[in-house]
């Protein structure tokens, strides 16, 4: 199996806290990779890597086989690095489209010259732009709400417009930072099933945080355990469930008490 | 449709107004100009403070250099005044620019008091640099502009030249803040994280904003200079920084009809309030605290805008 993303050794340090230490995970083509762990295990740390907020101490993050541990943000984005947040990031007084378009790769080339004569074609162009959008958010299931504000939608909404936004820019890898986080049992349920579809429909590899291990259990393909900055497992649900390294950083175990 | 139609009567009733009001007094004409100049610092400082979130305190800093730019081109280059305005355009830009690229490494307070100070430098050059700007007593005899070998001389010749200005401005800022453009800076304006997540790339954006925003300034330099014919350092001071800052904030941040009606009010307030004397500025101040109470999105902000930020027709896009 093809290796999309790959880490090798990576390590973060803030000061003299080890906030990830030796970390070695890869997403293969066509996968949902979990990662869980406790609270503070590192997992948005990891995702914070990933995405180019911080830069690695030590190691190095490959992605199609280049190395990018120092691409900014922005730039990962364009390679196709999409993200959501822990909790959701919007444009609270924006519409719901408007939230979209920002992140349209080609909303965002438009130089100051083309905005200001406005020609039919720029005309033609920013319409299609925004049926792209539209198309997008009908996926989600969100095209009947273009013109609220994408504060006022309920917190479920907020979370499928951010997955929305991260979709429109065509991303091949998209990071799930705790899509569950608040949301009620049949809300996860129909969240399942929304993930599943939207990794299929846009031919994406999907990484993603949860605390919820029903729907991890439910959803990924393969699962990662982190504590305390080390990967302590890795496997199928099955397997995971079964490790008794990953029973002891949930429930506690004699290991800790040394 | 409507919108279209209602700004086509704003735009002709603006054009028809001075001959009505020449009948009445000039002095009413001089104010509708001083009304003209101020909304065009104010759109442009709304650019920087309204679309970018960037809280410039120097916005006359930028008026000034394009007035002694004009000033100074047209009195020793002995340029016609258009060719001065393209000029301090230029100009002023750039310094926005020269400005823009340290400052917006800064946030909130921070970027307040580096703009404040460099307002501060900038009156102080002009006070101080004799040779060149005559300090204090400032540089008297700049000529008027003229069309097609007719000078200005006339208050409503000055009127219709300001109301030009004042479209062309509303023009361009209002097609590049509905804009893929303006999109991307309220994304960054809101949250820089959020901005760089999904690959907008924050400081060039800002850096265009601050630019933008200075180049229309100089645009209303110039005509300041070429209006009263005469510059001097007074006119740029931290207080007009301030005041047009004021009426961004009292019109509505990131609307730019907000901009207009800000400066039509913080231009007629004083003037109205003459009789009053020392009193008017503490009023003015009482006003502009309670405004901020009870009103913090300003007269005029974002919730009334109808257009979606990317240039179609209703929010959505769809007719």
């Amino acid at each position: 199996m093809d290796e999309l993303l790959k880490l090798e050794k990576v390590s973060i340090r803030f000061g003299g806290l080890h906030a990830l230490t030796d970390i070695d995970l890869s997403v293969r083509t066509g996968e949902i990779l979990a990662i869980i762990g406790p609270n503070g295990a590192g997992k948005t740390t990891l995702f914070n890597l990933l995405t180019g907020i911080y830069r690695p101490t030590s190691g190095t993050i490959t992605y199609k086989n280049r190395v990018i541990n120092k691409l900014k943000p922005y730039e990962r984005v364009k390679i196709g690095i999409a993200r959501t947040f822990q909790n959701a990031r919007l444009l609270k007084n924006m519409t719901v489209l408007e939230n979209v378009l920002v992140a349209h790769p080609q909303c965002n080339t438009e130089s100051v010259l083309e905005a200001i004569f406005l020609t039919g074609r720029r005309r033609e162009r920013r319409a299609a732009i925004a049926q792209e959008c539209v198309e997008v958010l009908k996926a989600v299931g969100l095209d009947h709400k273009l013109d609220v504000l994408a504060g006022s939608l309920p917190y479920g909404e907020q979370r499928l417009l951010e997955m929305a936004r991260a979709l429109v820019t065509r991303c091949e890898l998209l990071l799930l930072d705790e899509p569950a986080a608040g949301m009620n049992p049949a809300e996860k349920k129909q969240l399942v099933e929304k993930i599943r579809q939207l990794s299929r429909e846009f031919n994406i590899e999907i990484v993603l945080i949860e605390h919820d291990i029903g729907l991890i259990m439910n959803i990924s393909d393969r699962i990662v355990v982190l504590d305390h900055g080390v990967k302590i497992a890795e496997g199928s649900a099955a397997e995971i469930q079964q490790n008794p390294k990953v029973i002891s950083a949930y429930l506690g175990g004699e290991d800790d008490w040394d | 449709m409507r919108s279209r139609a209602g700004r086509f009567a704003i735009v002709g009733l603006l054009i028809l107004l001075p001959l009505l009001l020449q009948q009445i007094d000039d002095y009413i004409l001089h104010i509708a100009i001083i009304i003209g100049i101020y909304a065009i610092l104010s759109l442009s400082l709304n650019v920087i403070v309204g679309y970018a979130g960037q809280f410039a305190l120097g916005h006359a800093a930028f008026y000034g250099i394009g007035a002694y730019t004009a000033a100074l081109i047209m009195l020793h280059g002995s340029a016609s005044f258009w060719l001065a305005l393209a000029a301090a355009a230029a100009v002023t830009g750039l310094f926005g620019l020269l400005l823009g690229s340290p400052v917006i490494r800064l946030r909130g307070d921070y970027l307040g008091i580096v703009t404040l100070g460099f307002g501060e430098i900038v009156r102080l050059i002009f006070v101080n640099w004799v040779d060149v700007t005559r300090g204090p007593m400032g540089l008297p005899g700049i000529p008027a502009p003229s069309l097609f070998g007719h000078a200005f001389t006339e208050k409503i010749e000055f009127y219709y030249l300001i109301l030009a200005l004042v479209l062309l401005t509303y023009f361009i800022i209002n097609r590049i803040v509905h804009s893929g453009i303006g999109l991307n800076l309220l994304t960054i304006r809101e949250d820089e994280t959020l901005a760089q997540s999904v690959g907008i790339r924050p400081n060039p954006y800002k850096l265009l904003a601050f630019s933008l925003g200075a180049c229309f300034a100089g645009v209303a330099g110039a005509y300041w200079a070429a209006y009263i014919s005469y510059v001097s350092p007074d006119s740029f001071r931290y207080l007009d920084s301030v005041n047009i800052l004021a009426m961004v904030i009292l019109g509505g941040t990131a609307s730019l009809p907000g901009s207009i009606l800000g400066a039509i009010l913080l231009v007629l307030a004083p003037e109205i309030l003459r009789y009053m004397n020392d009193y008017r500025m503490m009023l003015l101040g009482l006003a502009i605290i309670l405004m901020m109470i009870f009103k913090p999105s300003g007269f005029w902000g974002e919730k009334h805008r109808k257009y979606n930020f990317y240039g179609l027709a209703q929010k959505g896009g769809r007719k």
